[in-house]
């Protein structure tokens, strides 16, 4: 069984990340408990928040296997400096950080030197207006199959800086909010603005032929 | 009204989804074909690269990676814990590297082996030290000698000063004090 890490809908996939907390205990008591040693209440963060961070890594390295080592390393991490966690912001926003310094560290250190390793794209994509629009009658690529498409998407994404793909993937992909993206980075919702236009002019030359 | 192209497009990627354009916005879009066609291929790409997120893993895997990561924090919390506790020198023995181990029995045993040399050569260096001391005394003595060789006063004069008011009896321990006796 697979798991969705965002609803079809923008507005949804937005709330689906601002608001982890599926009921039960509220991220910031389990982050008290877990601050205390309780490691079934990081768990349970890790349980909520893990396909989130795992998808935000796996479209940054466009590798399995990396995006399962570094999550694992993203959590530990997590845990071990918890107690310096003062509960500023979300809890979620805060191993978001986490993750995004240790992805974009570990992307530049591997340059050139990776493979690409890819999940296959769920049957749910065949019902979604950009896919429907694509393989209508009249778009020249009706009979692109769905992995080369995946194929040049992920091609695309690593032709861009380690922080444009980190916008794009954040904000297209997974539906978190400019100034979410801002406090995750460090920076200012207008400076995330300005590499998500930069970031996308550079796509459409690169996804030109989808694009006509 | 001209539309500013430029600053057209920088507006529009404030607002990257087309529900969130304000009506001045979407006025300016209909009256304008090059800032349509931009907002157009924007969405485009946007849509595509949005169908990656149908591209995740299976439950088994997020799973496996929960559970490392728990088997993980138990071991660093139980490592914490055996550092935080007292433990005896056998224990820290017996956990050290096996080169350390190596290391210390060979100090051990080469500090042995000099105790033994050691011990072995104490009278020769008792001996010496005694010699030296007999050397020192017999130096000093000779010293004295000489000293009291210098200091030894006229034989005949002494006799005359004691025979003008000494008893004869003190005379001749005078005699014998200055040596003439002998
Ligand atoms: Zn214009």
């Amino acid at each position: 069984m697979a798991v969705c890490f965002m609803s079809e809908n923008d507005k949804e996939r937005s709330a689906d990340v601002q608001a982890p907390e599926e009921g039960g205990e509220k991220d910031s008591v389990l982050v008290k408990r877990a601050q205390g040693g309780d490691v079934a209440a990081y768990n349970e963060l890790m349980r909520r928040h893990q396909g989130k961070i795992y998808g935000l890594i796996y479209n940054m390295t466009g590798n399995q296997q990396d995006a399962e080592d570094l999550v694992q390393e993203v959590f530990l991490k997590g845990f071990k400096v918890l107690k310096r966690f003062k509960g500023k912001s979300s809890f979620y926003t805060w191993i978001y950080r986490i993750a995004i310094n240790r992805t974009i560290n570990f992307v530049k250190k591997r340059r050139n030197r990776f493979a690409i390793s890819l999940h296959d794209m769920d049957a749910a994509v065949e019902a979604d207006p950009a896919y429907v629009e694509l393989s209508s009658k009249e778009s020249p690529f009706r009979d692109a199959s769905l992995s080369e498409l995946q194929q040049k998407l992920n091609a695309a994404l690593q032709t861009l800086s380690e922080k444009h793909r980190a916008v794009v993937v954040l904000h297209d992909i997974q539906g978190v909010p400019h100034e979410e993206i801002g406090k995750m980075l460090g920076c200012s919702s207008g400076t995330v603005r300005s590499r998500l236009f930069y970031a996308r002019q550079q796509l459409q030359a690169e996804l030109a032929e989808f694009t006509p | 009204m001209k539309c500013r192209c430029a600053k057209t497009k920088k507006r529009l990627m404030a607002h990257p989804r087309d529900t969130d354009l304000p009506d001045d916005l979407r006025a300016t879009l209909e009256s304008c074909p090059e800032c349509r066609a931009f907002w157009s291929r924007m969405q485009r790409i946007s849509g595509l690269i949005a169908l990656k997120r149908y591209e995740y893993p299976d439950l088994a895997t997020l799973d496996r990676c929960r559970r490392d990561v728990h088997q993980r924090i138990l071991d660093l919390q139980a490592k914490a814990q055996a550092q935080a506790e007292p433990v005896s020198w056998s224990a820290v023995w017996g956990t050290t590297l096996p080169a350390f181990r190596f290391s210390m029995a060979a100090l051990f045993v080469a500090l042995l082996g000099l105790h033994i040399f050691s011990a072995s050569h104490l009278p020769v260096l008792h001996t010496s030290e005694r010699s030296m001391a007999e050397h020192l005394q017999r130096a000093e003595q000779a010293q004295a000698d000489q000293l009291a060789q210098d200091e030894r006063p006229n034989p005949e004069f002494t006799i005359m000063m004691l025979s003008n008011w000494t008893p004869r009896v003190q005379q001749d321990s005078a005699v014998q004090f200055i040596g003439l006796g002998q």
